[in-house]
């Protein structure tokens, strides 16, 4: 048991470590897309078609990409008033729970994202000329990673726990 | 129904559950109730609400934020108004507080506001004696400034909403963004004649000049980012990418920034913007769900009483706000309430770019109160005090801040200022 | 759960009370209300339709149905709405056939440039079997069924600084456009800048001379204001927006034949009153925009007409084996009768 934590322990961080690569890499993307979309049109005198519309999703797998990351950490935002009362197991306890909940609503959003993706796929993104599956794709894909890593959070404090 | 999502939001929050998902969970168990809609909506609603280019301001001007922060420019920022005010009675507070309303004219975040100037001021505060729940509620109230002095995320969303432009929004927040400005300097002020906090060394001419002049690049980025707007070059969102680029070469020019700096800042401008955005997402669930059970119109209909009298409405309006923004990110109330209050407003006879800026003002104290109050949440944690002690300590500032809302709105003088010329 | 949305129920007819409408307290209990999004506020230039076609439907159904208005797009934008109804989660909504074609290509026949003589063949060609093939083929792509075509009208540059007289004075001028394949293809054709833009920075980017232009309904200049910001006006006549009153189609087929067959009664008055309320308010608006709007109105001769209709015929020749060759030519085939 506690190998298989520690095996699954390393991946996890791995895992993260890449995410956080992905997000890195998709922010300057936005950035340079972006500045070169302003620069295009008062340099060159010609508009990019694709360019807002590429950035707009990369935005939207940041979001759901760094909250996996952000959960990790455990710097979602949360109204601490009551982890702040509480001590010890109940505490540990009461984390479980707010994870519990966290990883139920995203299940939904991978469930019935996926759904959706699969019914959009006939649409064109008319700037990019892709399917928009690949839009709204980011939802189950983020909504895994968020639910992965929230499921990893209810199994290191319950290793606490039972210590 | 209605009541069972109350109930399992207001339950959700308290068992401290991410606010995002507590939006988003609440919403499904209505849903669930809901005789006609089913579950598909959620990751529709979801997508919609941040699938929006005129969002995009907030991961560049986060951006530019981290980048500021990394390549040492809120550094000399600080140093700057440490040699101006350093000396004064309280004068690190003030400090505190000038440097805020500086990067606040750089920055289009509250929560942004407070983590740069926070990271460097926190520590030197309380190392210099400061109390840590003073030290903590300065910089989240002053980080307040970041959304009522331009460029701001809120002032953008409540143009959009609205309707007006955006730029008169940046140009109607100018003025209020120094009203609060003076009044947490003279709380602190007070406070720390008091407490007999301490103050530093007054710094010579030679030493202010050097400071200035070191900070010039930080000074100069507002010219650029407010001049580039009002002179048609860019919208406020590409002014926001322009920001990013420009704190970038700055960096570079100071040297302060390595390819490892940059990506740590990439990481954590990405993991702080899905920290606030993933709430814009999972509010728009909210807000779809509160629409579609005809919310607005009931609160809309009790308002219609009060809207007679634009005095009596607008403290009203007030009050509420004020609720409003004890539970709710700025962002979402602006989304939500701008439809529903606007209307009311026109018939009180109030000026839509004036309304826009007692609405931010209002949702920014709303960063400073609990329960769900981010720059307080972020100063916090900080300097490691837990929520309970900073809600004790910030009360003052929230009651010097509420007096100046209502100054600022009922002297509409201060923020459309530009339409009585 | 269900007394709680009975009561819902009862608000809602509350409110709508309060607009001067006959009251309803008797609200039977099987009521069921259908969410209608507009994407402009109370009084713009598809809300009489709506409105038409709302207090047919409840008079006609003794408010077995009721039809709740949302104004402003308060659930997203136009393609998000469609989407929705193809979801199911929403079940009504009035707006322009702009996003229609990333649902199927084959819906960018809005977009070709000067397809239609003018309001009349428009309208009688989506009042009939071309509307009809559309219609079927937007409800297979989408999931959403049309019940009437209202309409936008043709839509106008509204200019600010740079004036639109001729065909040369496009080149180089920049032009938000929606993201449509075929507008964008088109303004390039004519040596413009297609800028896309979201809507929301349409108004501060004129203002600040970001970009020169946009083409919209006419209505739309005087309703959002734009006659303070912009200074002429050009009617092209090129490209039509048609906006149907659209539905549900999973919503739509779970209701009864009767409750169906009332649907379709209702938009054909809305319909009817909207396209009265369309060419009322175009005639009211080009006056105001030219009198106190104090927006000089510029319209293309048939020379100019031709002239963009040669240039564009790049764009006919790209776009025609997507759209369809026989669709195109059934519209064209029509013009001599108008
Ligand atoms: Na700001
Ligand atoms: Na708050």
């Amino acid at each position: 048991m506690g190998k298989l934590y520690s095996i699954c322990s390393n991946a996890m961080d791995r895992l993260n470590k890449v995410i956080g690569y992905v997000l890195a890499l998709f922010l300057s993307v936005m950035v340079a897309v972006i500045f070169y979309q302003v620069f295009s049109r008062f340099v060159m005198g010609s508009s990019t078609s694709w360019s807002e519309e590429l950035a707009r999703i990369l935005m939207l797998y940041i979001i759901l990409l760094g909250a996996a990351i952000a959960i990790r950490r455990g710097q979602l935002l949360a109204v601490e008033v009551l982890p702040d009362i509480l001590k010890g197991n109940a505490k540990r306890n009461l984390s479980i729970i707010t994870n519990v909940f966290s990883a139920l609503f995203c299940a939904i959003l991978v469930f019935y994202g996926y759904g959706l993706a699969l019914n959009v796929s006939s649409q064109t993104l008319p700037g990019l000329g892709v399917s928009m599956f690949w839009m709204y794709f980011a939802l189950p894909f983020g909504g895994l990673l968020i639910l992965v890593n929230a499921v990893f959070n209810i199994w290191s404090i319950i290793r606490e726990v039972k210590k | 129904m209605i009541a069972v999502f109350f109930i399992s939001l207001i339950a959700l929050l308290f068992l401290s559950v991410p606010v995002a998902f507590a939006l988003g969970l609440s919403s499904v168990f209505g849903i669930l109730l809901h005789p006609s809609l089913d579950l598909s909506v959620v990751p529709q609603r979801v997508l919609i609400a941040v699938n929006s280019f005129p969002l995009m301001a907030i991961p560049f001007f986060i951006l530019a934020g981290g980048l500021m922060q990394s390549s040492g420019i809120a550094r000399r920022l600080v140093n700057f108004a440490m040699s101006l005010v350093g000396h004064l009675t309280g004068g690190l507070a003030v400090v505190a507080i000038i440097t805020a309303m500086f990067f606040a004219a750089i920055s289009g975040s509250g929560t942004a506001t407070v983590i740069t100037i926070g990271t460097i001021l926190i520590p030197i505060m309380i190392a210099k004696g400061y109390p840590k729940g003073f030290t903590s509620s300065t910089l989240a109230a002053s980080g307040a400034l970041g959304i009522i002095i331009p460029p701001s995320i809120p002032l953008i969303l409540y143009g959009i909403s609205a309707q007006v432009s955006v730029s008169d929004m940046f140009l109607a927040g100018i003025f209020p963004g120094f009203i609060i400005t003076a009044s947490l300097i003279i709380l602190s002020y007070f406070f720390s004649k008091k407490n007999k906090l301490p103050r530093s060394e007054r710094s010579s001419f030679k030493e202010i000049v050097r400071a200035f002049v070191e900070a010039i690049p930080a000074l100069i980025m507002p010219v650029i980012v407010l001049g580039g707007i009002y002179s048609g070059i860019f919208t406020p969102t590409e002014a926001s990418v322009i920001a990013v680029v420009y704190a970038l070469i700055a960096g570079i020019i100071y040297r302060e920034l390595s390819i490892s700096n940059i990506i740590k800042t990439l990481v954590d401008s990405s993991v702080t913007t899905a920290i606030i955005m993933i709430i814009i997402a999972t509010s728009g669930l909210f807000s779809f769900f509160i629409q579609i059970n005809y919310i607005p119109d009931l609160i809309a209909d009790l308002l219609s009483t009060v809207t007679g009298n634009p005095y009596v409405f607008m403290i009203v309006i007030n009050l509420i706000l004020l609720v409003v923004g004890m539970f709710m990110e700025g962002s979402a109330a602006i989304l939500i309430l701008t439809p529903l209050f606007l209307p009311l407003a026109l018939t009180a006879g109030i000026d839509p770019v004036h309304f826009g800026i007692v609405m931010v003002v209002n949702l920014a104290i709303g960063l400073i109160t609990p329960p769900v109050g981010l720059n307080l949440f972020a100063s916090a944690q900080i300097s490691g005090i837990s929520i309970k002690d900073i809600t004790v300590s910030i009360i003052p500032f929230v009651i010097v801040m509420f007096i100046a809302t209502l100054l600022i709105s009922f002297m509409p003088v201060f923020s459309i200022w530009f339409k009585f010329f | 759960a269900c007394g709680l949305s009975g009561n819902t129920d009862g608000d809602a007819g509350s409110s709508e009370n309060t607009d001067g409408e006959s009251s309803n307290k008797t609200s039977t209990k099987g009521s069921i209300v259908l969410n209608m999004s507009l994407p402009e506020g109370p009084g713009t230039k598809n809300d009489a339709g709506a409105q038409a076609f709302k207090s047919k439907l409840e008079e006609i159904t003794n408010n077995e149905l009721t039809v709740k208005i949302h104004y402003s797009n308060a659930f997203g934008g136009e393609r998000e709405v469609y989407e929705m109804m193809g979801q199911n989660t929403l079940e009504l909504a009035l707006q322009s056939s702009g996003p229609m074609g990333v649902f199927d290509k084959k819906m960018y026949i809005f977009d070709l440039p000067y397809l239609f003589k003018n309001s009349a063949h428009a309208r009688a060609t989506l009042d009939g079997e071309v509307g009809e093939e559309l219609a079927k083929t937007f409800e297979e792509a989408a999931n959403v069924k049309i019940l009437s075509w209202v309409e936008n009208g043709f839509v106008v540059i509204g200019s600010s600084g740079k004036k639109i007289e001729k065909v040369e004075d496009l080149k180089g001028y920049k032009i938000r456009v929606q993201e449509s394949e075929v507008q964008i293809d088109t303004w390039k054709a004519v040596n413009a800048i297609p800028t896309p833009m979201a809507w929301p920075e349409v108004y501060t980017s004129l203002q600040q001379g970001v970009i020169d232009g946009h083409d919209q309904a006419l209505m739309v200049l005087e309703t959002g204001g734009f006659d303070d910001i912009q200074d002429s006006v050009t009617i092209l006549d090129a490209r039509f927006v048609a906006a149907p009153i659209s539905m549900s189609l999973d919503k739509f087929n779970s209701l009864s034949e009767e409750h169906q067959a009332a649907l379709l009664e209702a938009a054909e008055y809305g319909k009817e009153q909207g396209r009265i309320k369309i060419d009322e308010m175009y005639a009211s608006s080009k006056k105001y925009l030219g009198t106190e709007g104090g927006m000089e109105i510029i319209e293309f001769s048939d020379e100019e007409k031709q002239k963009y209709l040669d240039q564009v015929q790049d764009v006919y020749a790209k776009w025609t084996s997507v759209i369809g060759e026989d669709l195109i030519k059934k519209v064209q085939d029509a013009r001599d009768e108008y």
